[in-house]
């Protein structure tokens, strides 16, 4: 097993919430003990729906925002602990692309200047024709036309504003890229562009990803192993051959039961599962297992015991009492 | 490898703007005005023969007349009112102007800090300025007065002391609103400093707003000026501003109309075309700030 | 078969500061009672126009030429109140952001009564009746109660659900969807379509179904139509198009796009279609497709290929196609 770049244990982050002026504060469990491990190379795909915490688990692995609990450990040293200078120097290998490409470019500057900006931070010796060098050649190999250098983001479109953050991102070379919805605001066929940039990337630099999406089917493109959120907790986590293919966890099959495939044949005989009810509210998770709500196969051990992640087999752990019955 | 390839020049967001603005055309000609105010200012005195705080003994109160010596005519003195209509210009001016760059600077610099950090160092600043904010403004101005004299100096640190404060809220929401926003989350994501981001970042996005703010304030101060002008605390004879005139106008209302009528209407279309031209402004840029 | 709604050489243009920009061209499709029809196109490819126009709900700078005609009677340039008449009663739409859609100041019992206000004759108690049975019939719990409730006390999926409850008040004869559950997790989104499988079954009502999403037309759809930057590039039979797209977009697309079921996993996915959508402000001349297309040939740059049909309901608009030569 090759040495993990990113290990994150016991991860917590929760928000005190204020109820009024008689509610008191209760406390919203965005993330609530996530452990999961990213070696050199490897994509581990993030999976949940709305309000399964795993834009906050992003944010507070960059520490962009206060992790409540746990241990978030880059190239063996927890950042949790280290002060503001170390953590601007540990953003150098470890980077974020947002869902929102036009959102997160400064409107006010040119795409090369965006681009550039982490070689001001970091590279500050560089003069300013070596810093365009860079910043085009950077700009060449994401597939974006350097003569577009000034631009700026209101005049480019989504697809390339994406683009602009992919370089901006791997303009310093970083070991891990952390992709935030990266693809989920993209027409299909750009989507289709941008993942296979990802992966040409990927295997050029020996990219590591944490690649956060609600789409499994682009997950299953990119990713050699996948983590399950739902309601802050992690429900089945492994070898995405393995989760895709013979999920153990109930949460995981209603999830690939309900995306759909672009194939009538196995649209239309699909056996219905859908899950019933809504997710229940973040500030008030159900006792023992958080799924169990909704969960057909509820049974009288979910209410009492939260479920720890077990091994079950193929190289994957699922958070289930039940996992052998049902499979 | 040897030069750079051809570039395409970028539309920047300032651009469009300009093209709005230059397409609203009381904006434009109230820029156009104000030009002609500021060319007066400069210039009035230097055509103008009569110093202003000459006193021609033989032409007292006399009516504006195009062909004699005294083209706006005379005060009850007997100073020419075309030069000290002029001089007038150049003080009031000047106060706004200078006072409102102050303001600015003071102000960006305390609002972007304070929105920026936020926590138990924005809710101090913004205490202390909630109380500077609570003095009165006439009180503290009557007390500089009083303890230093009647220095032009003097009024716009005072007028300045007090329109900082403004801005700095201003400055404050708007950094506010911008911090939340994704590419100052990229920013810290990418290692930036505080400072750099603040510096970067967020004071480009809110220039926009402060420029429209300082250009509507301009007024504000000419007004306060002429109001401390009227009120006998402003500018030491014989120098003189609009409010002295207008002040010194009013006495001869019934008499001499012309000693009101020239500063008043130059005061007022001046506040008018600040901000005929502010608003064209908050337009074009508030059209462009959706834009992007 | 007889179509219940038909357009006829559809044409949309708006008048903009950079001149005429046109969002759709010469569309023509139909849809039969029962039956389902899908539009998908990715964005500028003018779908959501095409059916705003069509109803008259277009921005105020739009013109639109040509026929839609629902039962015969065309609605382009009908007198407005025919029109309000018409639309709540005889044709629906719902939307993709439910949120926006609904009064947030008015309880959303008030709001379904007041769609019967308008277009039925219904005492009190008659419209709550309906106005329950609607409800039930979109799968709501406790229906009678969620009367009181307020727009933003309900979750995503649930708004939906009222959404399309609203819209079946009147039984309408035709329901247009656009982008209905874009905006949803995908188990809520797998509910929704459920609900509107079963609305399929239980009536005759057409259903227009306006996605980007392959997956649920195949789910849901009994024809297709694929949009390209304001024109049909491809007609036909869900089966047929899904196991047979002859047109170079919706192959490259169909191949390009990530699948649930692709056993290949991570490193795996077709040839992306390189380029972008065409801004439709600057439309190339002849096939719109052509600085897209890998097989494009000089005739394509120069001539604009024309929708041809050729058998059981299937129509493309390809010269390489038309010529026999494509594969």
């Amino acid at each position: 097993m090759s040495k993990a770049l990113l290990t994150v244990r016991d991860l917590a982050v929760h928000f005190p919430v204020s109820r009024g002026l008689w509610g008191g504060t209760a406390m919203l469990r965005a993330v609530d003990g996530v452990s999961f491990a990213v070696a050199a190379g490897e994509s581990l795909g993030v999976v949940g729906e709305s309000g399964c915490g795993k834009s906050t688990l992003a944010r507070a692995v960059l520490r962009l925002i206060p992790a409540t609990a746990g241990a978030v450990i880059w190239l063996g040293e927890d950042l949790a602990g280290v002060s503001a200078r170390q953590m601007r120097a540990a953003r150098r290998g470890l980077q974020i692309v947002f869902q929102d490409p036009l959102a997160s470019l400064d409107p006010r500057m040119t795409i090369g200047a965006s681009i550039g900006e982490p070689l001001e931070v970091f590279e500050p010796g560089l003069d300013r024709a070596a810093r365009a060098r860079r910043v085009r050649a950077m700009m060449e190999r994401v597939g974006l036309a350097p003569d577009m250098i000034n631009r700026y983001p209101h005049e480019i479109s989504g697809g390339q504003g994406q683009r602009v953050g992919i370089a901006r991102a791997m303009i310093l070379a970083p070991k891990l890229v952390i992709c935030d919805e990266a693809v989920s605001a993209l027409d299909v066929s750009i989507q289709a562009q941008i993942i296979a940039l990802l992966r040409d990337l990927q295997a050029e630099f020996g990219l590591s990803l944490l690649f956060i999406s609600h789409d499994l089917a682009v997950v299953r493109q990119l990713c050699q192993r996948v983590m399950v959120l739902y309601l802050g907790k992690v429900m089945e986590i492994g070898a995405a051959g393995a989760i895709f293919t013979a999920p153990r966890h109930p949460y995981t099959r209603a999830l690939l039961a309900a995306t759909p495939v672009p194939d009538p044949l196995v649209e239309r005989n699909k056996p219905l599962a859908v899950l019933a009810g809504d997710p229940p509210s973040p500030l008030l998770p159900p006792s023992g297992c958080v799924f169990r709500t909704r969960c057909a196969h509820v049974g009288p051990r979910c209410a009492r015991d939260i479920p720890d992640l077990s091994e079950a087999g193929e190289g994957r752990q699922a958070a289930c009492h039940y996992w052998r019955e049902l499979s | 490898m040897s030069g750079s390839p051809p570039t395409v020049r970028g539309r920047s967001l300032w651009h469009d703007a300009r093209r709005r603005l230059a397409a609203n055309r009381a904006a434009m000609v109230s820029l156009i005005i104000l030009g002609a105010v500021a060319l007066f200012a400069l210039l009035g005195p230097l055509v103008n023969p009569n110093p202003y705080w000459d006193l021609d003994l033989e032409h007292i109160a006399i009516g504006p007349s195009l062909a004699g010596a005294h083209w706006f005519g005379t005060d009850s003195v007997g100073r020419d009112l075309f030069v000290r209509v002029a001089v007038g210009a150049r003080v009031s001016l000047l106060v706004g102007v200078l006072a409102t760059s102050v303001s600015l600077v003071i102000g960006v610099t305390y609002g972007a800090v304070a929105g920026y950090v936020g926590g138990r160092l924005d809710a101090v600043m913004m205490r202390f300025v909630d109380v500077l904010y609570s003095l009165p403004f006439l009180f503290f101005v009557i007390l500089l007065m009083v303890v230093f004299g009647r220095n032009i100096f003097l009024i716009f640190v005072a007028i300045g002391a007090v329109e900082w404060l403004t801005m700095a809220r201003i400055v404050r929401g708007q950094t506010l609103s911008i911090r939340e926003r994704e590419f100052i989350e990229a920013a810290r994501a990418g290692g930036q400093s505080g400072g750099r981001i603040i510096l970067r970042h967020i004071v480009p996005n809110v220039v926009g707003a402060v420029i429209v703010y300082a250009t509507l304030t301009i007024p504000q101060i000419i007004m306060a000026e002429s109001f401390l002008s009227f009120l006998g605390l402003g500018v030491q004879e014989p120098l003189t501003s609009w409010g002295v005139l207008v002040a010194d106008g009013a006495a001869e209302m019934e008499t001499s109309p012309w000693m009101l009528a020239f500063p008043a209407a130059f005061l007022a279309l001046t506040l008018l075309c600040f901000n005929f031209f502010g608003d064209g402004l908050r337009d074009a840029l508030d059209a462009a700030q959706r834009e992007g | 078969m007889s179509a219940l709604f038909r357009c006829q050489d559809l044409r949309v243009c708006f008048d903009t500061p950079d001149g005429e920009v046109v969002a759709v061209d010469s569309l023509s499709l139909g849809v039969a009672a029962g039956e389902c029809l899908g539009v998908v196109g990715e964005s500028g490819s003018g779908k959501s126009q095409s059916f705003l126009a069509a109803l008259s709900l277009l921005a105020g700078n739009g013109r639109v030429t040509g026929a839609a005609r629902l039962e015969g009677e065309n609605l382009i340039g009908l007198a407005r109140r025919r029109m309000r008449r018409i639309l709540g009663a005889k044709i629906a739409m719902i939307f993709q952001n439910p949120m926006t859609a609904l009064t947030p100041h008015m309880r959303i019992g008030a709001q379904l009564a007041e769609v019967l206000k308008v277009h039925t004759g219904l005492d009190r108690r008659q419209r709550r009746a309906r106005v329950i049975a609607a409800l039930r019939q979109v799968g709501i719990p406790e229906a009678a109660r969620q009367l009181r409730a307020w727009p933003h006390e309900l979750s995503g999926g649930m708004r939906q659900r009222v959404m399309i409850a609203m819209a079946l008040l009147c039984a309408p004869r035709l329901l247009i969807a656009d982008e209905p559950t874009t905006a949803l997790d995908v188990t809520v989104q797998a509910q929704i379509l459920e609900v509107l499988r079963g609305i399929k079954r239980a009536s005759d009502m057409a259903i227009i179904l306006i996605t980007h999403d392959f997956g649920v037309v195949a789910g849901l759809c009994d024809r297709v139509v694929v949009l390209y930057a304001g024109r049909i590039v491809e007609r036909g039979d869900v089966g047929a198009i899904f196991a047979d797209p002859r047109h170079p977009y919706s192959r490259g697309l169909l191949a390009s796009m990530p699948r649930l079921d692709d056993t290949a996993g991570a490193g795996a996915g077709g040839q992306a279609i390189p380029g972008q959508p065409p801004d439709p402000r600057a439309l190339p001349p002849g096939c719109a497709f052509a600085p897209r297309c890998a097989d494009c040939q000089p005739r394509c740059r120069r001539e604009r290929p024309a929708l041809r049909s050729f058998g059981e309901g299937r129509a493309v608009a390809c010269h390489l196609v038309e010529a026999g030569l494509s594969p």
